[in-house]
């Protein structure tokens, strides 16, 4: 019950710089009360509440997991396995993205249906899904992360300059939603967790590094689905 | 309060269908690929 005391103040400690910039601008910059307070208060309550249990959740159940996963990948040694598993854990949890449904449905409406939401969540997801495969096989094979960084962002360039200008600013956009909530820790995990169990590498210099691998992949696709249909 | 609890009822499912391919993908590699049970599945 100690635990749950210090790990709930733990995670109220997490929010306080956020709190603090919020009332610094309500109060000395906008210089006007709260209408609602108390709303407000229950809101930080459940915001608080739900950060200590997205934590406890990640260190009892996905970190372990996902971990545990990659360690008997490696074990049985079957390297298609592996990309497969990778690549259909960054599908999965890019799909399941609430953000990225929401940017999707946005667009559909903007385009007025030239851009279908479902389409555009299954193009992102391809893309998160073969950059984290290709980020897995990084790890196996013990190449520099900056190298394949490079060359996805070069890629995305000379994407740039062919893609219509509408959707350019939407595929960047999506990049950054393909690294959120669900995506994140299992991600981590699998890299961490390969990472220490391969014979020669470091948890640090290669374990990390594969949450990278999501971002310039779906730019890509993206803005092929965009060459494609506007 | 009600329409307050609807709506966290509602976020729940939303939430859970979510996941769902998530867990989906897990549960299918570790039983069907690795073809073991999970670790602890207490925690």
């Amino acid at each position: 019950m100690k635990n749950f005391f210090y790990l709930f103040f733990k995670s109220f400690l997490d929010v306080v710089p956020l709190v603090s910039v919020l009332l610094f601008f309500q109060i000395f910059v906008i210089g006007e009360s709260f209408q609602h307070p108390l709303e407000y208060l229950l809101g930080l309550f459940l915001v608080v509440f739900g950060l200590f249990l997205f934590m406890r959740g990640l260190e009892a159940g996905l970190f372990p997991l996902g971990e545990s996963m990659a360690h008997s990948f490696a074990a049985k040694g079957n390297i298609w396995w592996l990309l497969i598993f990778a690549a259909s854990i960054g599908y999965a949890t890019t799909i399941a993205e609430p953000a990225l449904i929401a940017i999707a449905n946005k667009a559909e409406i903007i385009t007025e249906g030239k851009l279908s939401a479902f389409t555009l969540r299954n193009t992102v997801a391809i893309g998160v899904a073969s950059g984290i495969a290709v980020g897995t096989m990084r790890i196996i094979l013990g190449h520099p992360v900056h190298y394949y960084v490079i060359t996805g962002y070069t890629l995305v360039m000379i994407m740039t300059l062919f893609a219509p200008n509408e959707i350019i600013g939407l595929a960047y956009d999506l990049a950054g939603v393909t690294t959120s909530t669900v995506t994140v820790p299992l991600v981590t995990a699998l890299g961490v967790g390969l990472a220490s169990s391969i014979a020669g590498r470091n948890p640090l210099v290669d374990g990390f590094g594969l949450i990278a691998f999501a971002a310039p992949t779906p730019m890509i696709t993206v803005m092929a689905y965009g060459i494609a249909v506007l | 309060m009600i329409e307050f609890l609807n709506t966290l009822v509602a976020d729940f499912l939303i939430i859970l269908r979510d996941v769902a391919p998530v867990l989906a993908v897990v549960l299918f590699f570790q039983f069907a690929v690795l073809k073991q049970s999970l670790p602890n599945p207490k925690k």
